[in-house]
């Protein structure tokens, strides 16, 4: 057999065997099957790009990576989308790409205060720290779970220099009060989009606005590529930044294998350094290595294949439960999509009104006896967090709605691998709780 | 820059207009990404195997509009070596590889009053 008819045998076989191990629906026993609030959706074409890309063996970025990375710049109507390891890393570059001296004048310094919330993943602040930057926590409104734009305007400085803020479990932020704040006082806005990927305002995609936007592939979200991110920007100055600092902090723009794509590998010259000496040496900044493998790149373009019909099934699973959690309005506070936008949902999350009657524990433990997997709104408030308590930070007035959420709020999945029984059971379990109250 | 892709495409148009200067029209076999007035592309004339380096290639300029990219136009005189065998190896039909765009001597967008 020849290298060509060897490799469509393994690809047999990959579809015969993700069919016998994968291909089956597991049935759903209500009580004993567990409902998770995400998961991996795939089928055998991530299998078989994945197994595509382990032959070729090119290991870093290679023809998937390419693909992947086209396929996404296009989605966004952008000019580009750099791979990275993960969202956080995504979110790292971001906001490290902004403290780059080639930006002149408009680089962040340290002591420059960037504009977040508190009540988040911490990857969206992490950086800002890192970075020696000041984050400047604005509170959140409840049901929607967005910053309060108001409280943004008045939370500006001298010293701020950017908003770094995310479309909450896939709910955009109101963009165009952001946007006015970001346009009247020059500043940079970056998109934390990881949990949005799909999400519109005012019909366009959420992470097109920003001067930078980030996604997370962690199994979790939208589309998997197991670990993996990517930064989203129209800027192609700020792109060749983010690669920069991705790729070591090197100056040259040469992919994996490749030399003098410039033509001037030899004969420019960079600080001290002597005459001509090798382009492929030259570091521009203080920088790390967090590129995205060819293997993950390779099922991330099969997952692309099936965004809308995920997003469109996350839409579909969202509606459900909310029509079926409307009575119980009395109990919990339902989210709502911020004005002018259609999110594609991260996840179905509720608070707990203030009551006597019951925690927002009570009920979580209720369902997750049930099998029915909760999770937290992420930390709550990231400055009631060991890491977090001694940071130099400002708040603008307080965090009574990001408190509020740490002790009554949590969510539940809407991801496309759940079924419409799993979804009439998790209600039916709602509506058992709620009769003993 | 723009993200740059490889693709093959087709060499469908060969002129030869003097002893050492030549045009080709080659026809991208995959989807052509977009690129911009003033850049540049990759040309490999041995196949690329996605298991090994990007193959020798030179650059050259793209010499058609970048809203007309179902075909992609370049002109080159015979310089060194790998000119002098794409002038007396391609023909119409040969499949090469391309890797584009490159550059960023480009206009920009917002730039108004461009011609005078």
């Amino acid at each position: 057999m020849n290298k060509d008819t060897i490799k469509k045998e393994i690809f047999r076989l990959v579809r015969t065997y993700y069919h016998e191990k994968f291909g089956k629906n597991r049935e759903f026993i209500p009580g004993k099957t567990k409902i998770n609030y995400a998961g991996r959706v795939f089928d055998e074409k991530e299998m078989l790009y994945l197994v595509d890309s382990s032959l070729d063996f090119w290991l870093t970025a290679g023809r998937f990576s390419e693909e992947f990375a086209s396929k996404l710049a296009n989605y966004f109507n952008v000019s580009d989308a750099i791979l990275v390891n993960s969202g956080s890393s995504a979110n790292l570059l971001a906001l490290s790409s902004l403290t780059s001296p080639k930006l002149g004048e408009r680089r962040l310094k340290p002591g420059d205060e960037v504009i977040t919330e508190a009540a988040g993943f911490p990857a969206t602040v992490a950086p800002i720290i890192q970075n020696n930057l000041i984050p400047v926590f604005v509170d959140i409104e409840l049901s929607t779970y967005n910053v309060i734009p108001e409280k943004i305007h008045r939370a500006i400085h001298p010293k701020t220099k950017a908003i770094f803020i995310s479309h909450t479990l896939g709910n955009p932020f109101n963009i165009e009060a952001i946007m006015e704040a970001v346009k009247e006082h020059n500043l940079w806005l970056i998109e934390d989009n990881c949990d949005a990927l799909g999400s519109t305002y005012r019909e366009k995609l959420t992470g097109t606005f920003g001067h930078l936007s980030t996604l997370s592939f962690y199994p979790a979200h939208h589309i998997t590529t197991g670990e993996g991110g990517c930064v989203i920007t129209n800027d192609e100055n700020l792109a060749m930044i983010v690669r920069s600092f991705r790729d070591w902090g090197r100056d040259c723009y040469c992919e994996s294998g490749v030399n003098s794509t410039c033509g001037k590998r030899y004969n420019q010259q960079f600080g001290t350094l002597p005459y001509g000496y090798d382009h492929k040496y030259v570091y521009s900044h203080i920088g790390y290595n967090l590129k995205m493998t060819e293997m993950q790149a390779a099922i991330g373009c099969a997952q692309m294949e099936k965004l809308e019909e995920f997003v469109n099934a996350r839409r579909k699973n969202f509606k459900k439960f909310y029509k079926g959690l409307i009575p119980f309005e009395k109990h919990l506070i339902l989210p709502k999509a911020t004005p002018n936008s259609e999110p594609s949902w991260f996840s179905f999350v509720i608070s707990v009104r203030p009551n006597k009657k019951f925690t927002r524990n009570d009920l979580t433990n209720h369902l997750e006896s049930n099998l029915i997997e909760t999770r937290n709104l992420f930390s709550g408030n990231l400055l009631r967090h060991p890491a977090f308590q001694n940071i130099k930070h400002r708040v603008m007035d307080n965090l009574i709605n990001s408190d509020f959420i740490m002790n009554n709020t949590f969510f539940i999945g809407t991801y496309p691998g759940l079924t419409d029984d799993q979804i009439d059971f998790v209600l039916e379990k709602f509506k058992e709780f709620f009769k003993g109250i | 820059m723009s993200i740059p892709v490889k693709i093959p495409a087709k060499v469908i148009f060969v002129t030869k207009h003097t002893s050492d200067v030549c045009s080709y029209v080659l026809k991208p076999e995959k989807i052509c990404p977009k690129f911009r007035p003033g850049q540049f592309l990759h040309l490999a004339i041995d196949t690329y195997d996605p298991s090994y380096p990007w193959p020798e290639s030179r650059v050259f300029s793209i010499a058609n509009s970048p809203t007309r990219k179902e075909t992609i136009k370049i002109t080159f005189a015979v310089k060194g070596r790998f000119t002098k065998r794409m002038y007396n190896e391609l023909k119409e039909g040969d499949i090469i590889w391309l890797k584009l765009p490159y550059g960023d001597f480009t206009f920009n967008d917002c730039i108004e009053n461009l011609l005078y």
